[in-house]
């Protein structure tokens, strides 16, 4: 998901009382918005939510006979995939939990430290290098960690080590770096936006009062870009919980994660209803993944 | 209005750079010489062919010849990455004219009624067919053809000589030798191979028990190997050095090109055959038996035992070889491939993914 | 921060290196500096049209994109707030329902319908992907405008059509440029929901994807990346650039 989202509040735009004329012509903006709202739902209804619908319904028409929600009943049954379940909140909460660790500060800097008219180049730059397309972003990782790659060489030509190390590629190590690599862009972004309504003046002044870096983090900080990090959270967590072409490419065999399953029913298995049920399930464990973090953001927020 | 000017400016800049680009892709390759004795008269062959295959079909050297032999044709290619990809896209609708079979899958396409029988008579080199590359199963069923036999090649390990004190000399080493270690992301590969290991023969009748033990050995593969690989990435995690040992045919010696490799063969060496099939979706079936046709000429088969070491099915095509190149590939000793370990599907071949995926999961 | 530049810059760095590095091998030592890796590029006939179908799907994504998003954002920010508030959900769904889902719905459905992958699918899975962002993006932009500009055009005659072009584009040049500029980028480096809808036409990531399997191609995979990376820089450059002109209206959204 190459792509960063400003979430704002839906904000109303209902009128601010003006009387007369201008009324009039507001119900006429309002009619000409109205008849322009099914525009993009033609889009949207057939090629978006009638094929997630069809997803859903999918696993009820098994291909061998057997009876109607054999596949949800398979998915939701088989020790492996649950096992795969837990293996991708590992792996998918691990990349999180890095990216929030590098990118935190990286927002803060970018906010705090560099000046205004840098600001957006250096944002732009993040995007930059979140835009190369994934597979070409994650091959490009076995020059650098593979047996004969950059890093097992400095390493062994400094001395630091004299055999290439284990496990550098094709391990969940290599997972977890190469996700948190590709995604960290997502995760600064929206952090940074949180951190643009805190003035520089009230760091400053906190600073005064607190003292301790980690009292001025935690009392004005973080509840301030708390709805940013909510934010990162929807847009990074999901896509990276349903990553399949990382742990495919880099994971070796021990880093599956739901997305392939989903692939190996599709293209190894060729069982259809089943592939739709689990892909069913990631879609619901995603949505209500993103339903909690909104309630978390409006319960801690009022917004 | 100065600012908005630049403004568009910019973006037609960009746009230009874009359309730049895009008018230099695509551009044909125009003329070229004809693809010599393969195949009938290039008239009626027009419309368009969809060709689902494997990456070495669509080599080049094997396969620009052909649009030069047809010009007027318009052909559409899909690659296969993996073994079971192909089983599984056609079963899911896919549609195509040929598609590239093996022994193995071709018995999952039948079932799945994925192909429609070939008229041998339409194949001008039917006669020329080697009997061994005709018993390959799937090439005879009932008395119907559903995969023209084109290539071969027996597995063995291809092992990394630096790595290892002595050479490996049987398929149990796949599974004990302290090295690092890569198969393909296929049941039949996997489940075959380890059957070998346990001595049993023919793998395709091994009991749940016996499976069971595959299972277990497979599991205990898991922590020496690198990585589950999809169709030809064993040569990029080979040539980069990731891997030691990785049951393969001669075939990656020359496609990696490298030095510190060598081929062991085992003592039942696992064959493997492939050839192309007609799927029930074919439209275009004039021009499916002209690239069937081409497909086992020696114009093609020639190219295939030089730069990928394979066997070849016509005696015609094999005719034409060096000495040196019928030695690398084995191609005198075709017949006696007989008394190889296959890929063939096991009767439940359902039971066999399920083990696959278990030992991907555990 | 000097974590963070490597573990993102890193790759990008070893990839332009290794297009240039006339060894085919990626790893060290570098063994010279080629060109050659760009001219086997441009004399791939599957490469090439890769790339030309790539960059029409991504024009084609992108013109959808920013016509859709245009009117879905402002409808939605200037109809009743409650009827717009439900619109706008919908279109943020597919923004937070993940790529492989939607990739393999599309799959699903196609296969359903009888239509086979090819550009047209692969178009049709990227805008629904793209334009719901670039909604949300001009809403965001919209909600902010006074409407009173708009009721004045109308009383003065125009039509709600020249309205939209005439009072509201103006003021969304650079949102507009700017969304644009991420659908472009966001469709050209698509690989998971092209992946499952492609068919017979391949995309410069989904050749890719299948070219890296080979040893001998991956410096021509990365020749054609670093040629990527070179156009993303350009519209970098355009994003950039607008910026400096236009400093309120792009730091207001980003």
């Amino acid at each position: 998901m190459a792509v960063t989202l400003t979430t704002k509040p839906v904000e109303d735009v209902s009128p601010s009382g003006r009387r007369g004329p201008a009324r009039a012509s507001r119900s006429r903006v309002q009619r000409a918005a109205v008849w322009a709202l099914p525009l993009s739902l033609l889009v949207l209804i057939p090629f978006f939510y009638a094929p997630l619908a069809g997803l859903l319904v999918r696993p009820l028409q098994p291909d061998d006979g057997g009876s109607a929600f054999s596949a949800y009943e398979r998915v939701l049954t088989t020790g492996h995939l649950l096992k795969t379940v837990g293996q991708s909140f590992e792996i998918a909460g691990l990349s999180f939990g890095l990216m929030l660790l590098l990118g935190y500060p990286l927002a803060y800097l970018i906010r705090f430290r560099v000046p205004p008219q840098w600001r957006l180049p250096v944002l732009m730059l993040l995007v930059l290098a979140g835009s190369i397309s994934d597979i070409v972003r994650i091959y490009s990782w076995y020059a650098l960690l593979g047996t004969n790659g950059i890093i097992n060489k400095l390493f062994m030509g400094v001395g630091i080590t004299d055999a290439p190390i284990d496990g550098l590629l094709f391990s969940r190590f290599s997972v977890v770096l190469v996700l948190t690599a590709g995604w960290l862009p997502y995760v600064v972004i929206p952090i940074y936006s949180s951190m643009r309504s805190i003035d520089q003046s009230v760091i400053e002044a906190s600073r005064d009062l607190y003292a301790g870096r980690f009292a001025l983090f935690r009392s004005v900080l973080l509840p301030m870009s708390a709805p940013g990090i909510l934010g990162a959270f929807i847009i990074v967590f999901v896509p990276v919980l349903s990553d399949f072409a990382t742990p495919a490419l880099v994971g070796g065999p021990s880093s599956l994660m739901v997305g392939n399953f989903v692939s190996d029913q599709l293209l190894q298995v060729g069982d259809w209803p089943t592939a739709a049920a689990a892909a069913s399930l990631l879609l619901v464990v995603s949505l209500l993944l993103v339903a909690a973090a909104q309630w978390a953001t409006r319960r801690l927020y009022g917004r | 209005m100065h600012t908005r000017v630049s403004r568009w400016a910019a973006v037609g800049t960009a746009l230009a750079v874009v359309l730049t680009l895009a008018s230099c892709g695509g551009d044909d390759s125009g003329g070229g010489d004809g693809g010599g004795d393969a195949g009938d008269g290039s008239g009626e062959v027009s419309g368009t062919l969809r060709i689902f295959a494997y990456v070495d079909a669509f080599d080049p050297d094997v396969f620009d010849p052909f649009l030069n032999q047809y010009p007027d044709l318009d052909v559409q290619k899909a690659e296969i990455a993996g073994d079971t990809e192909a089983v599984a896209k056609l079963k899911g609708g896919f549609e195509t004219d040929i598609v590239n079979t093996c022994a193995g899958p071709v018995d999952q396409e039948i079932e799945d009624g994925s192909l429609q029988p070939i008229d041998t008579s339409r194949i001008d080199d039917w006669d020329e067919i080697y009997p061994f590359f005709k018993q390959v199963k799937g090439v005879d069923v009932d008395g119907e053809t559903f995969m023209l036999p084109l290539v071969g090649g027996a597995y063995g390990l291809i092992y990394r000589p630096s790595a290892f004190d002595t050479p490996p000399t049987s398929w149990m080493d796949l599974y004990t030798a302290d090295v690092r270690v890569a198969t393909p992301d296929d049941p039949l590969t996997n489940i075959i191979a380890a059957g070998l290991a346990l001595g049993y023969l023919p793998p395709q009748d091994m009991t749940p028990e016996q499976l069971a033990e595959v299972k277990d050995l497979l599991v205990e593969q898991k922590s020496r190997v690198a990585s589950y690989y999809t169709g030809a990435a064993v040569s990029t995690l080979w040539k980069n050095g990731e891997v030691d040992l990785v049951p393969q045919d001669v075939t990656l010696i020359g496609e990696v090109d490298g030095e510190d490799i060598a081929f062991a063969p085992m003592e039942t060496p696992l064959a493997w055959t492939c050839g192309y099939a007609l799927a029930s979706s074919a439209e275009n079936l004039d021009a499916a038996y002209a690239f069937l046709n081409y497909a086992l000429s020696p114009t093609v088969q020639t190219v295939q035992a030089e730069k990928f070491s394979y066997l070849v099915s016509n005696q015609a095509s094999a005719a034409e070889l060096s000495p040196e190149v019928r030695e690398v590939s084995g191609q005198d000793n075709v017949e006696g491939y007989r008394d190889s370990a296959t890929f063939d599907s096991p009767a439940d071949i359902d039971a066999w993914t399920s083990l696959w995926q278990e030992v991907k999961a555990s | 921060m000097l974590l963070c530049m490597a573990l993102l810059f890193a790759p990008l760095v070893s990839l332009v290196m290794f297009a240039f590095n006339s060894s085919d091998t990626l790893g060290l030592p570098f063994e010279g500096f080629t060109t050659s890796w760009f001219t086997a590029l441009f004399d791939d006939r599957e490469a090439m049209e890769a790339l030309r179908t790539t960059l029409i799907v991504a024009a084609i994504v992108t013109a959808v994109s920013v016509v859709l998003g245009l009117v879905s954002g402002y409808a939605i920010a200037r109809a009743p707030a409650r009827l717009g508030g439900v619109v706008l959900a919908l279109h943020a769904v597919p923004l937070v329902v993940p790529w492989l889902v939607i990739g393999v719905s599309g799959l699903l459905f196609f296969q359903w319908v009888g239509v086979q992958g090819s550009v047209l699918t692969i178009v049709l899975m990227q805008t629904v992907v793209t334009f719901p962002l670039v909604t949300l993006v001009l809403y965001s932009g919209l909600v902010g405008l006074e409407p009173a500009v708009e009721e004045a055009g109308l009383d003065l005659g125009s039509s709600q059509v020249g309205v939209l072009l005439r009072l509201v584009l103006p003021q969304l040049v650079t949102p507009l440029i700017t969304s644009a500029v991420f659908a472009f980028i966001s469709s050209i480096g698509n690989f998971v929901v092209t992946f499952f809808v492609s068919g017979y036409s391949a995309t410069l990531p989904i050749w890719g994807y299948s070219e890296l399997r080979h040893a001998e191609n991956l410096p021509v995979v990365n020749a054609a990346s670093t040629l990527m990376l070179a156009l993303n820089l350009v519209f970098f450059f355009v994003v950039v650039y607008l910026s400096r002109r236009d400093k309120d209206a792009v730091s207001a959204w980003l």
